[in-house]
């Protein structure tokens, strides 16, 4: 008898990762634009960890020899005003750009989530709530977020911080909408009809319900993130170019050059366009997968 | 009808006080003096004083608070802190090519979108719809200075050479100079900063008239005999209109956000141009009035689609 249960525990064990494997599988192969995305993203996010470690030119390092030189064998993106690569410094730029893309959905996602399940659950915090939600979404993002940074300052804390400020609402309506449709579920009802607490029922049994629309939503706030860095950069209140380079401050220098050095501003904008490209539709796929109500009404 | 319109129009104050306390305390709660960030780094001290003494920052927070709702409710934006000029008279002057710009890219995009629109939800899950699909999802992640940049490159640059453009590539002349010369300097930023309302117009579209493809009377229709272009005007693309309403009045007020960054490109003298110079040189009095300007404007977009819809929808007013 004994073993028998051994057997089965086994078998149920080496099941798990495979039906997990099978249902990215049968995913993957519905929405095959979500794959391409996801696959062109995953390519993306490798190469800029992993480029700036292997390769042998330094993506800082000034050659006026080289200034402005046009792409070539030694320099595939040209080179900048200070002759420096602009292929290294777009695959180190990358790393700056999808960190802010990842750590605007994710922090967005808890923001949106705290505050969204307070004011679905609590009707008196509602109203306030949402006012100042509303207030907020109703100031240009581009012009809220430049002036945000210029007020704390510009550096990659700040800027975070203000994209996360400009985007939190949509998070938050997005959260509560859900909220407020899932407390009146019945498996809400049955968790209160035995007594479980109002702070208990939210994190049990709401908030993981509410993964999926976040998760969605998450994605087109990354890839929406990633273009605002860009236009801070491009207005002077992003990222300091001469700290670490960024899709958006190599473009923000290269503008001054459009005449003479296109490339300088054409191939980080590509790889910028290429990027968020990728995210959206891999965040259509999901938003298919996850969320086929949403998918409807979008 | 009119309860709703009462109610709805009540509903704007909250969110109008709350675009108007934040502006007021986005300064104040800079860390560190607002005086001396304004001031900047090479201010002598009677210029960091005069400042001060200008924001009435010496007044406990609620004066401060009280003083400055009461000229804002006056239509009084203050003097600007580098030019002297009146805010007021400042704005002004830029609300013109601004205005254009946002109308010009309104109706290219409104042009192009909603026959794409239509078109794939026509052809549904075939090849022209993915292909609008697709285009439509590159539009949304297509940088917009960066696809003015190209513009530039293309039509003032590369293609014609320096000297005879083919599109003028910056600046803005009024309607007063001349049809033909305004429209042609508009057509260059139009484009680029209507690549993204197109995407979003027609995904929308597309969303909107395959819903309503599915009804029964869009079966009636066909079945009568009616073209399939009377039906698809006539039936689909009419009861689709509302959701396609909304988004093209949203998209007005989003566009103004786009502004800013397309007037930088193209040299264009308007309201984002003015608000990326007033914050470069920290300019308060002129951000203040612009966020104000352009979040009370949002917000009465917003109550303009609400009321439409109540207007054409009457199952909404309640």
């Amino acid at each position: 008898m004994a073993r028998v249960e051994e057997q089965t525990a086994v078998r149920l064990k080496s099941s798990v990762p495979i039906r997990v494997w099978r249902s990215v599988r049968s995913a993957a192969v519905r929405e095959p634009t979500m794959t391409v995305g996801l696959a062109i993203l995953a390519i993306q996010v490798l190469i800029s960890l992993v480029g700036p470690v292997v390769s042998s030119t330094d993506p800082g390092k000034i050659n006026m020899d080289a200034r402005l030189e046009a792409p070539s064998a030694t320099h595939w993106f040209g080179a900048d005003e200070f002759g420096r690569d602009v292929f290294s410094r777009t695959i180190l730029g990358g790393r700056i750009s999808l960190f802010v893309g990842a750590t605007v959905a994710l922090l967005t996602m808890i923001l949106g989530a705290a505050f969204g399940s307070v004011a679905g659950y609590f009707r008196p915090v509602d109203a306030v709530l949402m006012r100042i939600m509303d207030g907020l979404m109703a100031i240009p993002t581009v012009l809220l977020a430049i002036a945000l940074t210029v007020i704390l300052g510009a550096n990659l804390q700040n800027v975070i911080i203000a994209i996360v400020v400009v985007d939190t609402p949509r998070m938050t309506r997005v959260a509560r909408a859900s909220v407020l449709s899932l407390r009146e579920q019945p498996f809400v009802d049955a968790a209160r009809a035995i007594g479980a607490q109002n702070s208990r029922i939210l994190v049990r049994h709401v908030v993981p319900n509410l993964l999926a629309p976040l998760i969605v939503m998450g994605t087109y706030v990354a890839a929406g993130a990633m273009l605002t860095e860009a236009y801070l950069s491009f207005l002077g209140a992003g990222i300091p170019a001469d700290e670490i380079p960024s899709w958006g401050n190599i473009m923000a220098e290269g503008r001054r050059f459009i005449r003479k050095a296109i490339w300088v501003i054409f191939y980080p904008g590509l790889v910028l366009a290429v990027a968020v490209t990728a995210i959206n539709l891999a965040g259509d796929g999901l938003r298919d997968i996850l969320d086929p109500k949403l998918a409807h009404r979008m | 009808m009119l309860p709703y319109l009462i109610r709805r129009l009540l509903a704007t104050i909250p969110v109008l006080i709350v675009v108007g306390l934040f502006t007021f305390f986005l300064l104040r709660l800079t860390p560190g003096d607002p005086a001396a960030v304004i001031a900047g780094n090479e201010s002598t001290h009677e210029e960091y004083l005069e400042i001060r003494e200008r924001l009435g920052l010496d007044d406990p927070i609620y004066v401060q608070l009280g003083k400055w709702s009461v000229r804002i409710l006056q239509g009084d934006f203050g003097t600007s802190i580098r030019s002297g000029k009146p805010v007021y008279d400042l704005i002004k002057t830029r609300i013109g090519p601004s205005v254009s710009l946002t109308v010009a890219t309104e109706i290219i995009a409104v042009l192009v979108a909603i026959p794409l629109g239509v078109l794939a939800a026509w052809k549904a899950n075939s090849l022209v719809d993915r292909a609008v699909m697709v285009f439509a999802a590159i539009g949304f992640s297509i940088p917009i200075f960066w696809l003015g940049f190209i513009l530039i490159w293309i039509f003032g640059l590369w293609a014609f050479g320096l000297d005879n453009p083919i599109l003028p590539v910056a600046g803005y002349t009024r309607i007063d100079d001349g049809l033909v010369d305004y429209l042609r300097h508009l057509a260059l930023p139009a484009l680029s900063l209507g690549l993204v309302v197109i995407a979003l117009v027609a995904r929308m579209t597309r969303a909107s008239v395959l819903e309503v493809l599915k009804e029964d009377y869009v079966r009636t229709a066909r079945a009568k005999g009616l073209t399939e272009k009377t039906v698809l005007i006539r039936h689909a693309l009419r009861s689709a209109s509302l959701p396609i309403l909304t988004i093209i009045g949203l998209g007005l007020a989003g566009l103004l956000s786009g502004a800013v960054v397309t007037e930088s490109v193209f040299a264009i003298p308007g309201l984002g141009r003015l608000a990326v110079d007033a914050i470069a040189t920290r300019d308060y009095p002129i951000i203040q009035a612009l966020i104000i300007l352009i979040g009370t404007f949002y917000v009465f977009i917003n109550l303009a689609v609400d009321i439409a819809y109540a207007v054409l929808d009457p199952r909404i007013r309640y």
